[in-house]
Formats: structure tokens, sequence, C-alpha cells
């Protein structure tokens, strides 16, 4: 029996987000944007996304002069996360066998 | 999206994040280590002229800079584009050490000059720790040697010498393999 993928997690771009984000403490945007090769629009989009989800913790902020944004996962996002791998595998293991 | 994509992404994005930033932690080697040089010092020199009861007072001096290294972590942590676990993991470890020497420096009335062995011992497992998280031979190598003069320090009858072992134990077991971190480059 397949398991249903989280539709929020099942994308590109948020799966990419949310996979950097569970390796670190906290994250930059401009850092996030680096990493996943993604436009800052898309990127704004997606997180906001991620955030209205209650999977990610953004926070804005001054870094001298200029604005910030950082990104936390929460332990609502690891847990989607984590559940997410699980159903991943059970679909690979049921086509291997 | 198929499932072996969503596999290929997630180890990718793994890989990505394994940044090896840890040339900033040397910064808190090199505070923590010239400050105790400092306060080691001023307490020798304020023993010999003023007396006692004053010189003591010097060790003050560490409870501001505990509170300095808390106002720098958060600034550095704001500076950085990622904070990583092992940041956070760290910081713990001596979060937990700092509470261990302010318990000893409480109790010194009872420990007397052995509270300064004491201290060198709990700051010598936090720096092997540190070593051990980060991969860094140095800090094992220095937690080693403090071990060491910690292990000599017990068996001194004079506090000149306690003290004397004590800056040694820092300056080459704590500072000294700080400069190196500080000195070392960041895989980015």
């Amino acid at each position: 029996m397949f398991k249903s993928l989280d539709p929020l997690l099942h994308s590109q771009l948020r799966l990419a987000v949310m996979s950097l984000l569970m390796n670190v403490e906290q994250a930059e945007f401009v850092w996030i944007k680096e990493k996943t090769g993604a436009t800052a629009g898309n990127l704004s989009v997606q997180l906001d996304k991620l955030s209205k989800a209650k999977y990610l913790e953004i926070n804005k902020k001054f870094k001298g002069k200029y604005p910030q944004t950082l990104c936390k996962i929460t332990k609502t996002g690891e847990k989607a996360f984590a559940e997410y791998v699980k159903s991943l595998k059970n679909y690979i293991d049921i086509k291997t066998d | 999206m198929e499932t072996e994509k969503s596999l290929q992404i997630i180890e990718d994005m793994i890989n990505a994040s394994k940044t090896n930033y840890k040339r900033h932690h040397g910064i808190y080697f090199l505070f923590w280590g010239y400050l105790s040089i400092i306060v080691v010092s001023l307490f020798m020199i304020l023993k010999n002229t003023v007396g006692m009861p004053v010189a003591n007072y010097v060790w003050g001096l560490f409870f501001l800079g505990f509170v300095f290294n808390i106002y720098q972590m958060r600034r550095s942590a704001r500076e950085r584009p990622v904070v990583s676990k092992i940041d956070k993991m760290v910081a713990k470890v001596w979060l937990g050490v700092s509470i261990g020497i302010a318990t000893l420096f409480g109790a010194s009335p009872v420990l007397g000059w052995m509270m300064l062995p004491l201290v060198l011992v709990v700051i010598a497992i936090a720096t092997y720790i540190h070593g051990a998280i980060l991969s860094y031979k140095p800090f094992i190598f220095g937690s080693i040697l403090m071990f060491i003069l910690a292990s000599i320090s017990f068996y001194m009858p004079s506090i000149d010498v306690v003290l004397g072992l004590f800056v040694a134990g820092i300056v080459l077991g704590y500072l000294l393999p700080g400069h190196m971190l500080r000195n070392e480059k960041d895989d980015v």
C-alpha cells in the first residue's frame, strides 16, 4: 500500500529547501538561493508556502543597513520531512521487490 | 515528480549543506585565552602589592567576559550566512562548562587553590569534545596537555606554581590551537 506523499514537499524547490534546512540550524535567504540555484522571486513564494504550513520559521532582520531573512526548520517541518522520506522509501521498496 | 528524483534532490542538498565553517570557532579560544592570561597576571600583581581580598575581585572579570561572549555569539550568528548544527552543539557544551566553572568558583572557599587545576580539567574536557566534534586535532592535543598540567598542579604546594601551570595550560593547550584554527581556511 502506497502512502500518499506530502504535496507541499513533493515539489522540487520546496523539497530542496527543506533538505538544506534539515542539516543546518538556520540559514540566510541568500545562502539558500545560492545552494538551490533558484530565483529570488520563486524562492520567496516557496518559502512563504512552507512558512504558512508552519514547516519553516522566517525571521526578517537587519544586517547593518541591509535587510536579512533568516530561515529555520520547525519541529512540524522536521516531522513532515521525516514522514515524506519514510513514504518515499516505501515507494522505492515496493518497486524493487 | 519521480521518487528517484526526490531522493536525488535530498542527497544533493544534504551534500550542499555540508559546509565546513569552523574558522570562527577560534575567536572564542583567543578571547578566553587572552582574558585568562590578563586575569591571572592582574591577580598575581595585586596579590603581591595590595593583598588578597582586593586581588580576588579580579576573578569577576570572567563574568564580564561571559556576558561579552554571549553578545558576541549572537552577533556572529547574525553575520554568518548559515549556522550549522555543530555551532549550536558546541555552544551548548561551553555553556555547560561555564556553569561548571562558576560552580567551582563558588566552591573556592572550600577548594582553595585546588580550584584552578579543577577549572583546567573542566576546560580540557570541553576542549577535547570541541576538538572531537570539529575533527580538529590541535584541540585534542591541547586538551591532553591541559590534563597533564592539571594533574601536576594538584601536587604543587605553592600558589604561584599552580597559577603558572594554569597559564601554561591555557597558552599551550587552548590559546595556541585557537590561533592555529583562526589561520585555517574555511571550506565553502
